[in-house]
């Protein structure tokens, strides 16, 4: 029968050895057979199939709980891996310490501190399937190119377009989550890059649904502020190393940050006042008070009422006003034309503000929306040098490595410390002589000072023009 | 189904939730919307979007607007504002601005030759440099629909979007329980019998953790159940309440359906579609088709790589308890086939599936399965070519060729020298070798 195939009994053949426990894998799950009542706590019986379950990512304790089961989660395959890197002391410590923690958990350290170097090591110790698993396409598209590289073994990709499964593969968040089901026992090592975004609820459950017995996360700002990072220690075996920057300042490039003020022009700053005024009485009159996130949450949610939605237009507009009042591109200009021939990064908020600086000086701009393979080639042509610029809204605030880019400019932003130092922290992959420059162009008298204060909290070397909101 | 945001409920201080639908005094969205869009024809998504903003602020009900909106954007014909390939023309440009103009008359110089270039002007280039975004597309035309039928199709989308929220589905229906089942089992939901004479529907995940991962499957599941008649479904759906996530009831029943049913699924080759359940110690299961062997009733599962497992668990139970079924397996594209299945590629194959049933569940070979009961002479000749090209697309998997002899009933060792093959053995593991 051509069609017809069959592989491995289970058929009643299977009966004589009905005592053997066995361990499989199904649907981010772990299926248990010939398990008695005694089993570990997180095993549950599941009078759907009948059969014992456990969520896949207790894989490792089920090995634990069950040393002699007959295992059929993964194909027990090594990867015949090595490389020639050579690890600062403070990688090869992080590395350590993961090993000894059964090569579980999270390494916490400033951008530009060469993670990749720790997560290439882990990779070539176990020399196991591995699954590498970033936020965004040019960052799986930045390990793939490493990874090749160093390791000169195909790398398969997952994301921006590409499903190409191999013992070692790059993949975005999404597609993990996507996939995590059939993923789930394809990978032995499940290594997280920027592992701050796998505590929200959808993509905790990549790291729930996948097996994985050995688990790295990397990271340069590990806590949270809705303190969902938490959940980590669970999943990811929680934080087992940390540096800062002063511990490794001899690594990086030296840096400034520079606040530009820029004035509104004067009907800007008019509309500016009006929509600002319409939005705080609104909130005086419900005695909303803007502390932080779950204040604004509160006020998103009783927007939706007629008064309520005219105050968040109200704020939209204004913050509009802020972020791209028209004196900021001549500001770009004269950033432009004192830097020329640099490499440059233009950071916005919204993707609006990115095109706009794209069509104005003609420079790439990538953002979520900006295909896979252009955003690969406007990467590839700013780092071989044929583009100096490049103009972006959030998708390059991680991760991305352009060794030589020294000059940003922050067009608008959050008030994210977070966002802050991961944008900063694209200056300052070091190299020979470099000395970084991070622009702030901010509206005077708006909102966007206090933005600006807050995000900028505790890094230091920053230059204040002393400017009040 | 819509983005959460735009869900639109009551909630009760009991513990229960119900869309808030539109029905003909609400029409009047319906008719604006419309209306706006016909008069947009021509106009660039952005500007369109402007507009709805200025309609939403009239409207009592911004979600609505939005809503209706999102389904007229679905349905509407829309294209570049160019004729230009935007990626080539981007791709000039950037060719030519190694360093950025510094002044607005350098950026028009370069834009100029980038017009020259492409035979075009530099309005074009203007535009088309980003004419695949969709805000700078333009709306081509609209769909022929009237107010009524948006309003409706507003409606069924509110019942998905909270169904994306269900973390199980309990079911009851007097007549159609089985199809409802297995729209459910082909979505890769799982289901068991409760006390209330209904079929609870939830995801693997659901017996460990309440996971919201199958709220799309559930979305779905409701969308298929519309079209089958007379059921009532209590969803626990996981909603924000304040800071905290809180778990509220929705009930909905058949009355919401607004679509005819589907037609009967045909027969195949004497697989008919099973009608009712087979009950078990632990509950009750309800199989694709029930196929019949000299009169022993077959159940067949059809299933997918991925629900395989669970699947072969299930059959394994039902054949513990003296009833005869079977799991086929779909395998398509370069999926490989799951340990232990029988595989078809693409759809199952109606004749061989007969033949396999036949040979296995027909009188002369009812203990095929009971282990080595015949010799490889005693096959014909016929047989054995077959067997043997089946354990040559085997190789090397040597546990795979043995299972397949097994399963045929023969002995392994002496199959596999007879088809020219060397048996190694290493502890209890078999090599298979040529």
């Amino acid at each position: 029968m051509q069609d017809l195939i069959r592989r491995e009994s289970n058929l009643p053949a299977t009966d004589y050895c009905i005592t053997m426990i066995k361990l499989t894998y199904s649907r981010g799950t772990i299926l248990l057979e010939g398990v008695e009542d005694d089993h570990p706590y997180f095993v549950t019986y599941d009078n759907r199939i009948g059969a014992y379950r456990s969520p896949a990512f207790r894989y490792a304790e089920l090995k634990n709980a069950y040393p002699d089961a007959i295992d059929n989660v993964f194909e027990n395959k090594k990867v015949e891996i090595a490389h020639n890197e050579n690890l600062r002391s403070y990688q090869k410590m992080a590395v350590e310490y993961w090993s000894k923690n059964d090569h579980k958990g999270i390494i916490v350290l400033p951008t530009a501190a060469g993670k990749t170097h720790i997560g290439i090591d882990a990779i070539a110790k176990l020399s196991v399937s591995t699954i590498i698993i970033a936020p965004t396409i040019e960052l799986i598209q930045q390990w793939r190119e490493k990874l090749i590289s160093v390791f000169n073994v195909e790398i398969g990709q997952i994301g921006g377009g590409e499903k190409e499964i191999r013992d070692i593969t790059v993949c975005t968040y999404d597609s993990a989550y996507l996939m995590a089901e059939e993923l789930g026992n394809r990978f032995q090592f499940l290594l997280i890059d920027e592992v701050h975004h796998l505590a929200s609820e959808r993509f905790i459950e990549i790291a729930r649904l996948f097996a994985s017995p050995y688990r790295m996360g990397l990271t340069a700002t590990y806590e949270r502020t809705d303190m969902l990072h938490e959940k980590l220690q669970e999943v990811m075996g929680g934080k087992i190393f940390e540096l800062g920057y002063e511990e490794i300042s001899e690594f990086i490039s030296n840096y400034e940050i520079i606040r530009i003020p820029v004035d509104l022009e004067p009907e800007e700053e008019e509309e500016y006042e009006r929509n600002r005024r319409k939005f705080i009485s609104y909130l005086r009159k419900h005695r909303i008070t803007m502390r932080g996130p779950w204040d604004f949450e509160k006020f998103i949610l009783s927007s939706w009422n007629p008064e309520g939605r005219e105050a968040l237009i109200a704020w939209r507009k204004a913050r509009e006003i802020a972020f791209n009042a028209r004196v900021k591109i001549d500001t770009v200009r004269y950033v432009l034309s004192k830097h020329m021939g640099e490499k440059m990064l233009i950071f916005s908020e919204d993707t609006s503000t990115s095109y706009l600086i794209s069509k104005e000086f003609l420079i790439p701009c990538i953002t979520y929306l900006t295909p896979g393979q252009e955003r690969k080639k406007y990467l590839d042509m700013f780092r071989s040098g044929k583009i100096t610029a490049l103009a972006t809204s959030r998708v390059l605030d991680e991760g991305i490595d352009v060794p030589d880019a020294s000059i940003g400019i922050i067009l608008s932003g959050s008030g994210s410390t977070r966002q802050f130092r991961q944008r900063l922290g694209r200056l300052l992959r070091p190299s020979q002589g470099k000395h970084s420059i991070l622009y702030e162009i901010v509206a005077k008298g708006t909102s966007e000072y206090g933005t600006s204060r807050r995000r900028r909290k505790g890094v230091p070397d920053s230059v204040d023009d002393g400017q009040e909101e | 189904m819509f983005p959460t945001q735009l869900m639109m409920v009551r909630k009760s201080k009991k513990g229960t939730v119900r869309s808030v639908f539109l029905t003909e005094e609400g029409s009047d969205y319906s008719s604006s919307v419309i209306n706006l869009f016909s008069a947009s024809i021509g106009k660039r998504i952005e500007e369109i979007e402007d507009s709805l903003k200025a309609l939403e602020l009239k409207s009592q009900n911004p979600k609505i607007v939005k809503g209706l909106a999102l389904l007229m954007f679905r349905m509407s014909r829309i294209g570049p504002p160019s004729l230009l390939d935007p990626i080539t023309v981007r791709e000039v440009i950037f060719s030519k601005t190694r360093v950025p103009p510094a002044s607005p008359g350098e950026r028009d110089e370069i834009l100029e030759a980038v017009a020259k270039e492409m035979n075009s002007s530099v309005a074009e280039i203007r535009k088309a440099m980003y004419a695949d975004k969709e805000s700078e597309q333009i709306l081509l035309s609209l769909p022929e629909i009237t107010p009524d039928s948006l309003s409706r199709r507003f409606n069924s989308e509110q019942i998905e979007t909270v169904m994306l929220k269900a973390k199980k589905i309990e079911i009851t229906s007097p007549f159609n329980m089985p199809r409802i089942i297995r729209i459910a089992r082909r979505l890769g939901l799982l289901y068991r019998a409760t006390e209330r004479d209904a079929v609870e529907i939830s995801g693997p995940l659901s017996v460990t953790e309440g996971s919201e991962r199958y709220g799309s499957s559930f979305a779905l599941f409701t969308r298929q159940i519309m079209r089958v008649g007379e059921w009532q479904a209590e969803a626990t759906v996981s909603l924000r309440d304040g800071k905290r996530e809180k778990e509220y009831a929705y009930t909905i029943n058949s009355s919401v359906s607004e679509y005819s049913d589907l037609p009967e699924e045909e027969n195949h080759y004497g697989f008919v579609q099973s009608k009712e359940f087979v009950k078990l110690e632990n509950g009750q299961v309800i199989f694709d088709y029930t196929f019949n062997v000299e009169g022993k009733s077959v159940n067949i599962l059809v299933t997918r790589p991925r629900y395989y497992q669970e699947d072969h668990f299930t059959v394994r139970s039902v054949r513990e308890q003296g009833i005869n079924a079977e799991v086929f397996c779909i395998i398509r594209g370069n999926e490989k086939c799951p340990s232990g299945a029988i595989c078809f590629k693409d759809s199952v194959d109606w004749i061989r599936a007969k033949e396999f049933l036949e040979t296995k569940y027909s009188r002369k070979e009812t203990n095929v399965e009971r282990g080595p009961v015949k010799k490889i002479e005693e096959i014909s000749e016929e047989n054995r070519k077959k067997i043997f090209r089946h354990l040559e697309d085997l190789y090397p998997d040597s546990q795979a060729m043995v299972d397949y002899i097994e399963f045929m009933g023969l002995d392994a060792s002496k199959t596999l020298e007879e088809a020219g093959f060397k048996v190694i053995w290493k502890g209890l593991k078999i090599l298979v070798q040529k």
